[in-house]
């Protein structure tokens, strides 16, 4: 049984639909009916379009303890005499839809390296859902779930054993793992190639794949490194719709991104870093402040004179 | 009006070879560039490391050239092989050289993924044809010059020194350098045919990876087989110098398959002055016959071939796999092990060679022995099979030191997964040092079975190796988790020996040698470092035991004690 919540619609791409993959109307034949449902409702892509905001702040749950606490982090890479992450410090909510911003190599990635454990930090402390990253790193990984920027993925496996791997590493129950599988096949269209191995699969089907494998143990906070780079509108409204779909379920996303308009449409709060300096975390809740975001990340990442010669 | 139009013609069509060549000449130099570092300029930082090269390359080949002269001069003088000896060597290098150009001409034109990139430049997949042949004809005749040649040369020198030669010198090795040239187009025609078909079929089963692992070890076993075959026919008949591989009836043989041998024999003809226009009028037209129809096979099914190639990449292997949940430790080696199995190059470094080992060991036990059994007697069997089984082990654990490299771009994935890292590193430990241990049981079954050692020594060099096996895998792994050497481009295959592998094969080949000289030793010596040896080889093989525990532990010690650290430490 799909289970994809009606306030939501499911876009049924008409070019997908028509083309001629073979077995595809079988395997659709199921779950066309249940998204045919959400047509009459406008889409996440209809509403990027509109210039509506996504984002539903009465989500966010501000009394409870926070799902990711960075307190004074400090990077340094060896044999590197400046720090690219200095004294950086925030918390994510239950319910929020976090964006991460600031120009490439601004300390972005390597936050999002530190708290997801891949790289190890000079200084300060990272807690994911009350686990401390570097003392119970197995208790904080397994409320986490990651989709790097790079689409890495082991390519010699299928869709299929890529994320039933993934799913034994977080003990996911049989039946959970394949509710979860085929409603995420169907929401990202992915079901005419999971039993394929992954190195056929095109660039946006990777980042899928990856979206797919982190999302099949329900990660309490879900980081995403540029998710949207290279994917096609529709894939990036797909992505969208399960990130406010995941934070409705009392989840956290924290992603990074390039797109101011996005981030300002999809988020509760942001934050803008800037030479590892974190300048703000601005509520986006208050229609002021998303109208000023563009404007603020432009004071924040680049010089007057910049300003000036590109005109914002 | 139409004289100016065909001049105009004129011009364009010489407009346009004169492009293709242009193309096909900066093609052809990036290929030379990346394969023999053509163009490399030497600067003052680099040329300590290019004198070092040169003279390392240049011992090498001098010392190659010497044996070439050695071996020739054995089988010319001694059982006075004649025109047998150059039809044989001629047959074997155009044979070789058939081998050579397929494989290369395979991986040049069919596998080589700059093909995709070469055609975003303003070049064409017809220039991009031209430019890699010549590459690979390049290559081949480089290789048949420089290891043909010096056997025409060498026998052209004994035979002068004993005033047999039959041709004048002046005559004889230009004619060797000509008919050197002529004979490297042969292969590079046939293999050029040859290829088309075998990439088709290559294309049909590549996903099939049972099958191609069963293949490729039925055929490394072979090749081996016949090698070794034909080594130890001529160990006979150097240590037992009974000539009985060479007799006068055996060499009146060779010389009668010779004369028949077509089309090598046309070669040998043309270098010994036998009717040499007309010899040299049939090379030319087999040469210019197998040509055209190389040319025919390529223009029709060249592109056709790239492109199942392609296609068929995108259509790759498929299997609907259970969802049934497995422990994480489990499915983490089962990950691993689907990783290798589904890289012909990893399947072949890990797989290939433990199953192929057994047959190894058996078959290089039976050469030394017939070497060593010789001169010094049966005694030294347990250490020959305990050094041989070790190198063997040596090559298998190699693997594991590119343990944590393979992981390429998805390295990430080992730091953010909530397994911990030590029961990763153990998940491949076992993995590798497991398939040794059944391949390292099989050899030491092999070895008694076929009585080179008695039982009890087989346990011994069994439980020696195993030691070695845990104690070169932890070795192997402490390397790469401590410096991991990741690969980003294409899809992340590490497919040339990274400096771990360096190590870690240099390592053991000393220890397995030491090990065996030890035992070989002690199996005839009375004393040892004036210690009394009372119960021969197996004495020493006791101490061994004991030492290559006390290795297997600090092995293991190396590898997980502040595994944690190390690993945090490492990153892409």
């Amino acid at each position: 049984m799909v289970k994809i919540k009606k306030n939501k619609k499911v876009e049924i791409n008409e070019e997908i639909n028509n083309a001629d993959i073979p077995g595809r109307n079988e395997v659709f034949e199921d779950t066309v009916s249940e998204a045919m449902e959400f047509l009459n409702t406008p889409s996440i892509s209809d509403n990027l379009i509109a210039d509506k905001r996504l984002a539903d702040d009465s989500t966010v749950v501000h009394d409870a303890p926070p799902m990711l606490k960075i307190e004074h982090l400090k990077k340094r890479y060896p044999n590197s005499e400046v720090y690219s992450v200095k004294d950086l410090s925030f918390e994510l909510r239950p319910g929020e839809v976090f964006g991460f911003l600031g120009k490439n190599g601004a300390g972005k990635s390597t936050t999002i390296k530190c708290l997801t454990g891949i790289l190890p930090f000079t200084e300060g402390k990272i807690e994911i859902c009350g686990y401390d990253i570097a003392k119970e790193p197995m208790k904080a990984k397994m409320n986490m779930g990651y989709v790097p920027d790079n689409h890495s993925v082991y390519e010699r496996l299928t869709g299929r054993e890529y994320v039933n791997y993934v799913a034994d590493l977080y003990r996911v129950p049989k039946a959970d793992r394949e509710e979860r599988l085929n409603m995420f096949l169907d929401l990202f269209k992915l079901r005419f190639a999971v039993d394929r191995q992954i190195k056929s699969y095109s660039h946006g089907m990777k980042q899928k794949i990856c979206i797919i494998a982190a999302l099949i143990y329900e990660p309490k906070l879900w980081v995403l490194d540029e998710p949207m780079m290279g994917l096609d509108p529709q894939s990036t409204a797909e992505i969208l719709s399960y990130m406010r779909e995941h934070v409705r379920k009392g989840n956290t996303v924290f992603f990074s991104s390039h797109n101011l308009d996005m981030v300002a449409k999809v988020c509760n709060r942001v934050a803008i870093i800037n030479d590892g300096i974190l300048h703000c975390v601005i509520d986006l809740s208050d229609p002021a402040n998303r109208e000023t975001l563009e404007k603020r990340f432009f004071e924040i990442s680049s010089t007057e004179e910049e300003r000036r010669a590109w005109n914002v | 009006m139409s004289e100016k139009f065909n001049k105009e013609a004129r011009m364009a069509r010489r407009d346009k070879i004169a492009a293709d060549a242009t193309a096909i000449r900066t093609l052809l130099k990036i290929d030379l560039k990346s394969r023999f570092g053509y163009g490399a300029r030497i600067g003052a930082g680099n040329v300590g490391k290019w004198i070092f090269n040169f003279v390392m390359t240049a011992g090498m080949y001098a010392v190659i050239v010497f044996l070439i002269y050695l071996f020739t001069k054995m089988f010319v003088l001694r059982p006075g092989l004649r025109d047998g000896f150059i039809v044989i060597v001629s047959m074997a290098s155009v044979i070789l050289q058939f081998f050579i150009c397929t494989v290369t001409l395979i991986k040049a034109l069919y596998y080589s993924g700059d093909n995709e990139i070469l055609l975003r430049f303003p070049v064409n997949g017809t220039q991009i044809f031209i430019a890699k042949s010549i590459f690979v004809f390049i290559s081949n005749f480089v290789i048949t010059m420089a290891i043909l040649l010096p056997f025409y040369i060498s026998y052209g020198v004994i035979l002068q020194k004993v005033g047999a030669l039959n041709r004048p010198p002046e005559i004889f090795y230009p004619v060797s350098i000509l008919t050197t040239f002529l004979s490297s187009f042969l292969p590079f025609f046939l293999a050029n045919i040859v290829a088309i078909p075998l990439m088709k079929v290559m294309n049909l089963v590549k996903n099939n990876y049972g099958i191609v692992l069963f293949v490729t070890i039925a055929a490394v076993i072979g090749v081996f087989v016949a090698y070794m075959q034909i080594l130890q026919s001529l160990v006979n008949f150097y240590v037992e110098k009974d000539m009985a591989l060479f007799s006068p009836d055996m060499v009146a043989r060779i010389d009668r398959f010779a004369a028949n041998a077509f089309p090598f024999n046309l070669y040998a003809n043309m270098l010994l002055g036998r009717h040499p226009w007309i010899n040299f009028i049939y090379v030319m037209l087999l040469t210019v016959g197998v040509g055209i129809i190389a040319v025919v096979v390529i223009k029709k099914w060249y592109f056709s071939t790239i492109l199942d190639g392609i296609e068929n990449q995108r259509a790759s292997f498929t299997k609907r796999t259970s969802d049934k949940p497995l422990p994480p430790f489990i499915s983490y080696m089962k990950r691993e092990f689907n990783g290798i199995l589904r890289s012909f190059n990893y399947s072949f470094q890990y797989l290939v060679m433990a199953a192929a080992a057994p047959v190894m060991v058996y078959y290089c036990n039976a050469l030394a022995g017939t070497v060593g059994s010789g001169s010094v007697g049966n005694n030294i069997l347990p250490g020959i099979s305990l050094m041989v089984i070790t190198i063997f082990v040596t090559i298998i654990v190699s693997f594991s030191s590119t343990a944590i490299s393979r992981e390429g771009g998805c390295f990430y994935h080992t730091k953010i997964i909530p397994l911990p890292y030590w029961q990763q590193v153990l998940a491949k430990f076992l993995l590798y040092s497991g398939v040794a241990t059944l391949s390292i049981l099989v050899c030491c079954i092999a070895v008694a079975g076929a009585k080179f050692v008695s039982f009890t020594d087989a346990v011994m060099i069994f439980f020696i190796t195993e030691f070695s096996n845990i104690a070169l895998t932890s070795l192997c792994m402490w390397f790469d988790t401590t410096s991991p050497t990741f690969n980003f481009m294409g899809d992340g295959e590490l497919v040339g020996a990274n400096k771990n592998v360096a190590l870690a094969l240099a390592l053991g080949l000393v220890f397995a040698v030491l090990y065996g000289l030890m035992t070989m030793i002690g199996g005839f010596l009375p004393t040892f470092a004036g210690i009394a040896i009372k119960h021969g080889a197996r004495s020493i093989m006791g101490l061994l035991l004991i030492v290559s525990g006390i290795f297997a532990i600090l092995g293991v010690v190396l590898l997980f004690v502040r595994l944690d650290k190390r690993y945090n430490k490492l990153y892409q």
